[in-house]
C-alpha cells in the first residue's frame, strides 16, 4: 500500500522533465567540495546506523515523532527500520523495493508501478547512501562549508518534481548527519542520524 | 481575289490579337505563380491530404484526424543510452542542434502538467476514487483504513500528499493521481525523459529528445532545418544510435523523394524531347517552339492548380511532369503537319479538328478523375487538363508565326520517310498474315485476361505509403518503446449525453482490465474523469466511511493525539467542459459533441489482440473497435469499383461518340485501344489491380486515343507515322521513368501508362493499313 502512495513521486518525475538546468556561475569551491563528498561515500562498503525523525504537519499542533535503524551496503541495499511508534520495515535496492509492516508481511508494487518505485528507491538510496551521481539525475546541487562541516542543498530539477519536493537538505561531517525534506504542501521532515558502524572499501586509489 | 485577301488581313489582325492576348495571359499566370511560391510556398508533401474522407462517419473521421495531428507538431527522437553519459552528451548535442534552428521550439509536454493537474483536480480530491483506493474504502474498516494511514505518516519516502493533511487527511488525492500515472513508464534523466525497457532480450535504456514545430511538417524550411540537424548530428557521432518518430521525418523524405522524381521524369523528358526534336528536325526553330509549348503548358497548370487548390502536393508536381510529355504531343503534331503543308498557318487549319479532339479527349480524360472523391487526384486532373489546354492554346497562337522555309522542309520529310520505310519494314508482312497476326493478338489478349484474373484485386493501404521502409519500422519501435497508442486501431464510442459517454467508457474499462492482457495498455478519458453518478457515489462512500461519526478519521485523530474536522466536500463533479479547458486535455484521448450526442475515443497500444478488443467492443453498447488500416483499404476496394464503373461508362459513351463521327472506321480506333489496355491491365496485374491502376487506364484513353484520330484522319503517312511516334515516344518517356518512382501510386500510374501507349503505339498501325489507293 505504501509502496502505492510512494508512486506519487515517481509520478511526478514519471512525466516529461522540464528545462535542462544550467548552473550560471560554477563556483568552483562548492564543486570541488561536492566532488570530494562523493569520491569519500563512494568508499565506504557499508554502514549501519539509528535514526529519529520528526515530521511537522502543517495542521497538526504536535510534530510526529519516529525513531529506528538504518543499514546500507553500498550498491545493494538499504534498510529502513522504523521501530516507534509503529513497526515496519523497508528495503531498498537497485532491482525494486519492499515493504514488510509490524506482521511481517511482504508487500510489492505492481509490475507496471516497478520502474516508478525505482526511482523514488534511487532517491532515498542517494540521499542515505550519500551517492551525489545519481541525485544529480532530479535535482541540483549545491555545497556549502567544508569537507567536515559541510552542507548540500537539493533543488529538483523539474517542475513536476518540486510540485510535490520544494527542497531537501543534507549536512554532516564525517558522514550525513541531518536531512531536511520541504515538501511542496508544507509539511516538513527533519530526520537525525546517529552512524555507529562503518566498513571501508579496501583502499585502492585512496588521494590525500 | 481582293475579298480573299482582306479575309487573310482580317485573319491576320484576329490572329495578331489573339497571339498578343495569349502572351498576356501566360506572362500575368507566369508572374502570379512567381509571387505565389515564394511568398505562400503552396508545395507540401501531406498525404493525409490526398486521401478522402470518410463520409460515412465524419465525426469519427474528425476524431482521428485530431489523434494524428497531435502527432503533427511535434518530433521525437531516442537517443540509445545504455552508457549514460555518452548518451547523456550525445542527447544534449543533438537537442541543441535541434533548437538552434528558429523555426523549432523546445517541447515540454508535461512541464508545469503537475501543477495544473493539482489545480484541476483539488476540489474534487474527496470524490475521485480509483477502482483499487475504492475497493481498500469497502474492504477495510474504519480502524484498519485508520491504522494505516498512520503508519503512512511514518514513512520516510512515502505520501507525497498533494493537498495536505487538513484538506485530505487520508491522501486520497495523492492515491488519485499516482493512479493517472500508472501507464506511464517515463523516468527523468538530467533533465531528459528516459525510458529503460526490455527488448531483444537486453536491457535497453534510451533518452528522449523533443522538440516542437512552429510551422507546419510540410513547410520545406522546417524540413531542411531538421534534417539537417540530424544529418550533422549523425556525423558528429557516427556510432550514435537514434531512432525518429514524428510527421516531420515522414513529410521531409516525401519530399526528398518526390524531388528526386520530378528531376528525373522532368529532366528526362525534356532531355529526351530536346533530343527528339532535334534529331527529326535539326533546327533550333521547332525545338524553341516545343519549350515554349511545354513551358506555357506547365504555367497554366500551375496557375489554375494553386487558384482552385491553394496548395499542392509534391506528388502532383511529379505526376505533372508527364506532363511535359504530353504536350509535347501537341506540339510535335503540328510541326509535322507544318512540314508538310509548308507553312504553320496551313498545319493549324488542316489539323484543327484532330488538335481539338486530341485536347478535349485528354482534358476529359484527366476530367474524369476530377469526379472521384480522391482530392489529391482531382489536383492532378485540373493541373494535367489546364496544362493540356494550355499547350493547345499556345500552338493556336504560334501557328501563323512558324514559317517553314522551303530549304528546311526537306529535312524533316526526309527523316519522316526514312522512318516511314522502316515502319513500313515492319508492319508490310503484318499487314499481309491478317490471320497469323489475328491468332497472336488473341493469344496475347488471352495471357492478358489471365494475367488480370491471376493478379486478383489489391486494395492494401500500403499502396498509399510514401515513406521509406527503414523510417517506418523507427517509428514503429519508437512507438513500441514509449507505448505510444496506436493511431490505427482504437474503440469508438458514441452517446447521447456526455454523462452515458463517460459511463460507457467506464464500462469498457472494466471489461478491458477482466482481459487480463499483461502486454495491452489503453487509455480513455473515463480514467481521468469518472461519470457524475460515479463521482456522487464516492463521494457518498467517502462521507460514510472516513468522516462519519467514530469513523477512520476520529480514529486517525485519536491516534495522532489531536482533534480533527473532517474536510470539505464537494457539491459539485468534475465536468467534462473542466478538464477540456485544461491543458492535459491534449494529452487525452479527444471527447467531442457530435450533434446532439458525444463521442469519444479509447486508445490502446502495446501488444493489440485484435479479436479480443473486438469481442470486448461487442460487449459495451455504442462502443466499436475501429481499424482504419482495414476501413481504408476497404475504401479503396469500393473505389476502384466505382472507378472500373466509370471507366467502362467512358468506352460505351466513346465508342458511341466514335461511331457518330467515324461511323464504320470506329471500330479500328477502339480495337486498338482496347487491346492495349487490356496487355497493361495484365502486366500490372502481378501484385494486384488498385484503384490506381483503373484510374491510370482512363488516361490511357486519353493519350492513346489520339494516336487513333491521327490515323484515322490522314492515314498511315510518313507523317503521321512520325507523328505518333514521336508523340508516344515522349509519353513513353516521360510515364517510363514515372514507372520507376519508389512511391506506389506513382509506379502504378506510370507502368500502366507505359504499356498502354506503348501498345496504342505499335498496334493501331496494324489497323490502318494504307488503302491500295489512297483517299485525297
Amino acid at each position: 500500500m505504501k509502496s502505492k502512495m510512494m508512486m506519487g513521486v515517481a509520478f511526478a518525475l514519471s512525466l516529461f522533465a522540464g528545462v535542462v538546468h544550467s548552473e550560471s556561475s560554477p563556483k568552483e569551491n562548492a564543486d570541488t567540495l561536492l566532488a570530494q563528498l562523493a569520491q569519500r561515500s563512494q568508499q565506504i562498503q557499508s554502514l549501519e546506523g539509528t535514526f529519529a525523525q520528526q515530521k511537522t504537519i502543517a495542521v497538526l499542533p504536535v510534530p510526529l515523532s519516529s525513531n529506528g535503524r538504518f543499514s546500507f551496503e553500498q550498491g545493494k541495499e538499504v534498510v529502513w527500520e522504523t521501530l516507534m511508534p509503529v513497526q515496519s520495515r523497508l528495503t531498498l535496492t537497485p532491482g525494486g523495493i519492499s515493504f514488510a509492516d509490524a506482521k511481517g508481511e511482504q508487500k510489492t508494487p505492481a509490475q507496471a508501478q516497478q520502474a516508478g518505485a525505482e526511482i523514488v528507491a534511487k532517491i532515498f538510496m542517494g540521499v542515505i547512501a550519500g551517492e551525489l551521481d545519481s541525485l544529480q539525475d532530479y535535482f541540483t546541487l549545491a555545497a556549502t562549508g567544508t569537507a567536515t562541516d559541510w552542507q548540500i542543498r537539493l533543488v529538483p530539477r523539474s517542475a513536476n518534481l518540486s510540485a510535490y519536493i520544494a527542497s531537501i537538505e543534507l549536512r554532516g561531517g564525517e558522514y550525513t548527519e541531518h536531512l531536511d525534506i520541504a515538501e511542496a504542501n508544507g509539511d516538513k521532515t527533519y530526520i537525525v542520524f546517529t552512524t555507529n558502524k562503518v566498513v571501508r572499501k579496501p583502499a585502492v586509489q585512496a588521494k590525500p | 481575289m481582293t475579298q480573299a485577301a482582306t479575309i487573310v488581313q482580317e485573319h491576320k489582325q484576329l490572329n495578331r490579337i489573339y497571339a498578343l492576348v495569349w502572351l498576356l495571359v501566360l506572362c500575368a499566370c507566369a508572374v502570379f505563380c512567381a509571387r505565389e511560391v515564394t511568398t505562400a510556398k503552396p508545395f507540401h508533401s501531406n498525404l493525409l491530404e490526398l486521401l478522402p474522407r470518410d463520409e460515412r462517419n465524419p465525426a469519427l473521421h474528425d476524431l482521428s484526424v485530431l489523434l494524428a495531428s497531435r502527432f503533427q507538431d511535434k518530433l521525437l527522437v531516442l537517443v540509445r543510452s545504455d552508457d549514460r553519459p555518452q548518451g547523456l552528451a550525445q542527447a544534449q548535442d543533438l537537442q541543441a542542434r535541434l533548437l538552434a534552428s528558429a523555426r523549432l521550439a523546445p517541447e515540454q509536454p508535461g512541464a508545469g502538467l503537475q501543477q495544473e493537474l493539482l489545480v484541476l483536480y483539488r476540489p474534487f480530491s474527496q470524490q475521485l476514487l480509483d477502482t483499487q483506493t475504492r475497493q481498500w474504502l469497502q474492504n477495510q474498516s474504519p480502524a484498519e483504513l485508520a491504522e494505516q494511514t498512520y503508519r503512512e505518516l511514518f514513512n520516510p519516502v512515502a505520501a507525497p500528499r498533494p493537498f495536505g493533511f487538513a484538506e485530505d487527511p487520508f491522501n486520497l488525492g495523492g492515491r488519485w493521481l499516482t493512479g493517472l500515472a500508472s501507464g506511464f513508464k517515463m523516468q527523468e534523466y538530467q533533465g531528459f525523459p528516459l525510458v529503460e525497457v526490455e527488448r531483444e532480450g537486453s536491457a535497453q535504456s534510451w533518452l528522449l529528445v523533443t522538440a516542437k514545430l512552429k510551422d507546419s511538417p510540410f513547410d520545406v524550411d522546417v524540413q531542411q532545418d531538421v534534417t539537417g540537424a540530424v544529418q550533422a548530428f549523425r556525423q558528429a557521432w557516427p556510432e550514435a544510435q537514434l531512432l525518429t518518430s514524428g510527421m516531420i521525418f515522414h513529410a521531409a523524405a516525401g519530399t526528398e523523394q518526390a524531388t528526386n522524381e520530378i528531376n528525373t521524369v522532368g529532366l528526362g523528358s525534356t532531355i529526351g524531347i530536346i533530343a527528339l526534336v532535334l534529331l527529326v528536325f535539326r533546327r533550333i526553330t521547332p525545338l524553341v517552339a516545343v519549350m515554349l509549348t511545354m513551358t506555357s503548358a506547365y504555367i497554366l497548370a500551375l496557375t489554375v492548380s494553386l487558384l482552385v487548390f491553394g496548395r499542392i502536393h509534391i506528388i502532383t508536381l511529379a505526376f505533372g511532369s508527364t506532363l511535359l510529355g504530353v504536350a509535347g504531343d501537341y506540339v510535335l503534331h503540328f510541326l509535322v503537319g507544318s512540314q508538310r503543308e509548308g507553312s504553320g498557318l496551313a498545319a493549324r487549319h488542316h489539323l484543327r479538328y484532330a488538335m481539338a479532339i486530341g485536347a478535349i479527349t485528354g482534358m476529359g480524360a484527366y476530367l474524369l478523375q476530377f469526379a472521384t472523391p480522391f482530392p489529391g487526384l482531382q489536383q492532378m486532373a485540373i493541373f494535367c487538363s489546364a496544362g493540356i489546354f494550355g499547350a493547345w492554346m499556345t500552338v493556336l497562337a504560334l501557328a501563323p508565326y512558324y514559317k517553314v522555309t522551303p530549304a528546311t522542309q526537306h529535312m524533316p520529310l526526309i527523316a519522316a520517310g526514312k522512318f516511314f520505310q522502316v515502319g513500313q519494314w515492319f508492319y508490310r508482312p503484318l499487314w499481309r498474315n491478317r490471320l497469323w497476326v489475328g491468332i497472336a493478338l488473341v493469344g496475347i489478349l488471352v495471357m492478358a485476361v489471365l494475367g488480370i484474373v491471376r493478379g486478383g484485386v489489391n486494395d492494401a493501404v500500403i499502396n498509399l505509403n510514401t515513406s521509406p521502409k527503414a523510417l517506418l519500422q523507427s517509428e514503429q519501435q519508437v512507438q513500441q518503446i514509449l507505448q505510444q497508442a496506436s493511431v490505427s486501431q482504437f474503440f469508438y464510442i458514441e452517446a447521447d449525453s456526455a454523462e452515458q459517454l463517460l459511463v460507457r467508457t467506464q464500462q469498457l474499462n472494466e471489461r478491458l482490465t477482466e482481459l487480463k492482457q499483461d502486454g495491452l495498455r489503453w487509455q480513455s478519458i473515463a480514467q481521468y474523469l469518472p461519470s457524475a453518478a460515479q463521482q456522487s457515489a464516492d463521494r457518498q462512500l467517502v462521507a460514510d466511511k472516513l468522516y462519519g461519526e467514530q469513523d477512520a478519521l476520529t480514529l486517525l485523530c485519536e491516534k495522532l493525539g489531536t482533534q480533527c474536522q473532517a474536510p470539505l466536500m464537494s457539491e459539485q463533479s468534475l465536468t467534462p467542459t473542466a478538464l477540456d479547458a485544461s491543458t492535459f486535455a491534449e494529452l487525452l484521448p479527444p471527447m467531442q459533441p457530435q450533434g446532439s450526442g458525444w463521442r469519444t475515443l479509447v486508445t490502446v497500444s502495446g501488444e493489440v489482440y485484435g479479436a479480443e478488443l473486438a469481442a470486448v467492443a461487442k460487449q459495451v453498447e455504442g462502443v466499436a473497435l475501429v481499424n482504419q488500416t482495414e476501413d481504408l483499404s476497404q475504401l479503396l476496394g469500393r473505389y476502384r469499383t466505382s472507378v472500373s464503373e466509370l471507366l467502362a461508362l467512358t468506352l460505351v459513351l466513346l465508342a458511341v461518340g466514335l461511331a457518330l463521327r467515324y461511323r464504320h472506321h470506329s471500330w479500328r480506333m477502339l480495337l486498338p485501344l482496347m487491346l492495349a489496355m487490356t496487355v497493361a491491365l495484365g502486366c500490372a496485374a502481378v501484385d494486384g489491380i488498385t484503384l490506381f491502376h483503373v484510374m491510370a487506364l482512363l488516361l490511357v484513353i486519353g493519350i492513346g486515343l489520339d494516336t487513333a484520330v491521327f490515323y484515322t484522319e490522314g492515314g498511315f503517312t510518313p507523317e503521321s507515322w512520325l507523328a505518333s511516334s514521336l508523340a508516344c515516344g515522349t509519353s513513353i518517356l516521360a510515364f517510363g521513368l514515372l514507372s520507376l518512382s519508389a512511391v506506389p501510386v506513382l509506379h502504378q500510374f506510370g507502368l500502366i501508362i507505359l504499356v498502354g501507349i506503348l501498345g496504342c503505339w505499335l498496334l493501331t498501325p496494324l489497323f490502318f493499313r494504307p488503302a491500295p489507293a489512297p483517299e485525297l
